[in-house]
């Protein structure tokens, strides 16, 4: 099981002594082409302080339920990928979102999109004939997925080349063997029990 | 003819310095050479010795550098003004920008923008009052290309590239002539203010006492004043490396233009291991100009400055290590004079205030002027 810190300016994924990846240098300006400063005391809205406060929020969201708990590292961990994606350039996104119950992952990232870019368009996706539409795919395994297989090619149909896939499970094992099937060159994160994202560049 | 300021953005006059580098020599030679009635406006502060080689030119002066004072001076004067230039985004450029668009809407506005990455990243350009005045500006100019770059794949506005030149001031003119490498000595030069919070100067002298032993003919000499408190790390430093007393060299501040352009023909090298920059900073310009072999840090100038390693060599910022065996590549294993000559043609070709201040020139007519 690993952690999710935010280290010497860095968000960092570890994994004991195994792994450590770094998600986002908040140090590398050149690598921030969006329009929200890495730092700045110039202005209270900074990448840093959008995630922290997309915790917090998410921490009243889950107040209640002892459920939802736990998986709030996973959905900061999502919002540094799809920061990291967001910035690799000026203009606005196209986000789709695939799988269980979309809403929750949309109104999770609306938050944050409209300080990075508010033209960006997110939305959920049960079937679409476009391709190379969308800049992201964030796949919702949060409860049973029927057909993992055709979510996960719906996915890559609808992704621009070079765009970021992005799957959270909450132990959806079959989900996961079509992720390694079909988008081989994905990495893991693993923050609790039976819970994963999966994350590839296209 | 078009008249055209230079407003200070500081809350402090220009000095006398000042106008011998970009901010005094852009209007300087938008009225020598381009007939236009250009200046400098400036809050009383020092007297200003180089006026007396730059015939015909002059500094307005108004009674203070406050805010207030400025925006007096615009609404007394912009309906008069052709185009009005300001250096950097600062809070009184900002002011200065929208009141001169409420008084004259016709006076363009151009602005020389000197970013580092590090700026540019912590400037929240999307939020007002910075989106207003960025959007305000005709022109936009930083003087390098890397980041000329970057700002436009990050901006909503087009930022175009004209770099920091050279002009020599004394001599009336941008070119420079050669000065052969056999007359040159074996100086490692640095020319600037000496510290360390902006220009690391420690690094570069610890760097080259690192590897003193393997460079033994060649001595460091520091050219520029020594800011407080530097002066007390010069002493530990000669106390730590007695041996190198005669081989790093200080030789306080230089005024003279000429004494000064003759330290960077005498020198084989130029080194500079400043942490950051805005564009490319005036002596190093003057360095390629004069073709020293540029030994550097990687700020966001270094591409222009030394191109493909041809005119010289660069590290990491901070890399002391990275930036001795540097200097011993260059002295030990480089064609030095080879490099000294492409640097000289690299900075005829690109640093040439004259022909830089023709091209803004260019744009400003085309803006309108």
């Amino acid at each position: 099981m690993g952690d999710f810190v935010l280290r010497d300016f860095k968000f960092i994924y570890l994994e004991g002594e195994l792994r450590e990846e770094v998600l986002l240098d908040l140090n590398d300006n050149l690598s921030n082409k969006g329009r929200v400063p890495f730092h700045s005391e110039l202005t209270d809205t900074t990448i840093p302080n959008l995630v922290l406060s997309n915790m917090e929020k998410h921490e009243l969201f889950c107040k209640n339920s002892e459920y939802l708990i736990p998986y709030e590292p996973y959905y900061a961990l999502m919002d540094v990928l799809m920061i990291k994606e967001h910035v690799k350039s000026k203009y606005p996104k196209e986000i789709a979102i695939i799988g269980a119950n979309d809403n929750v992952l949309i109104n999770h990232f609306k938050e944050i999109i409209y300080d990075l870019m508010p033209d960006t368009g997110i939305y959920s996706c049960k079937e679409s004939t476009e391709t190379d539409k969308a800049d992201m795919v964030f796949i919702n395994g949060t409860s049973d997925l029927d057909k993992c297989d055709e979510t996960v090619e719906l996915s890559l149909k609808i992704l621009k080349k070079g765009g970021l896939l992005c799957a959270f499970s909450l132990g959806q094992k079959e989900l996961y063997k079509s992720l390694e099937v079909l988008v081989p060159n994905g990495a893991r994160y693993v923050l609790g029990k039976e819970a994963y994202i999966y994350a590839a560049n296209i | 003819m078009k008249r055209i300021a230079l407003m200070p953005g500081q809350e402090r006059p220009w000095l006398n310095y000042e106008l011998s580098k970009d901010c005094g020599l852009v209007p300087y030679l938008l009225m020598k050479n381009h007939k236009c009635d250009a200046f400098v406006v400036s809050g009383e502060g020092e007297e200003y010795p180089y006026l007396k080689i730059m015939d015909g030119f002059r500094v307005e002066k108004i009674k203070d550098s406050t805010l207030e004072t400025k925006l007096e001076y615009i609404r007394e004067n912009a309906r008069n003004l052709d185009a009005v230039i300001f250096y950097g985004i600062t809070w009184h450029n900002i002011w200065m920008a929208e009141e001169l668009k409420s008084v004259n809407e016709k006076c363009l506005l151009a602005c020389a923008l000197d970013m580092n990455p590090d700026f540019i990243d912590r400037l929240p350009f999307y939020q007002k009052p910075y989106c207003d005045y960025l959007a305000s500006l005709d022109l936009m100019w930083q003087s390098d290309t890397e980041m000329t770059e970057f700002l436009n794949e990050k901006w909503y506005w087009e930022v175009v590239c004209e770099r920091n030149g050279f002009y020599n001031l004394e001599r009336g003119t941008s070119d420079v002539e050669y000065y052969p490498f056999e007359k040159r000595e074996n100086v490692i030069v640095y020319v600037g203010r000496i510290n360390d919070e902006h220009k690391h100067v420690s690094m570069l002298m610890k760097a080259f006492a690192n590897v003193a032993d393997r460079i033994p003919d060649w001595k460091l000499r520091l050219v520029g004043p020594v800011e407080d408190p530097f002066g007390e790390y010069i002493e530990t430093f000669f106390d730590y490396y007695p041996e190198l007393a005669e081989r790093v060299e200080f030789t306080g501040n230089i005024t003279g233009r000429e004494q000064l352009h003759h330290e960077y023909e005498k020198a084989k090298i130029f080194a500079s291991a400043t942490w950051f920059e805005g564009g490319t900073p005036n002596a190093m310009a003057e360095a390629v100009c004069s073709g020293c072999v540029m030994a550097i840090t990687k700020i966001g100038a270094y591409k222009d400055v030394i191109g493909d390693n041809e005119s010289g060599l660069c590290v990491d910022v901070s890399d002391e290590e990275g930036f001795g065996e540097m200097l011993v590549e260059l002295i030990q294993k480089s064609d030095l004079e080879k490099m000294s000559k492409v640097s000289h043609e690299r900075g005829n070709k690109l640093y040439n205030m004259e022909n830089i201040v023709r091209d803004i020139y260019g744009r400003l007519c085309a803006k309108g002027l």
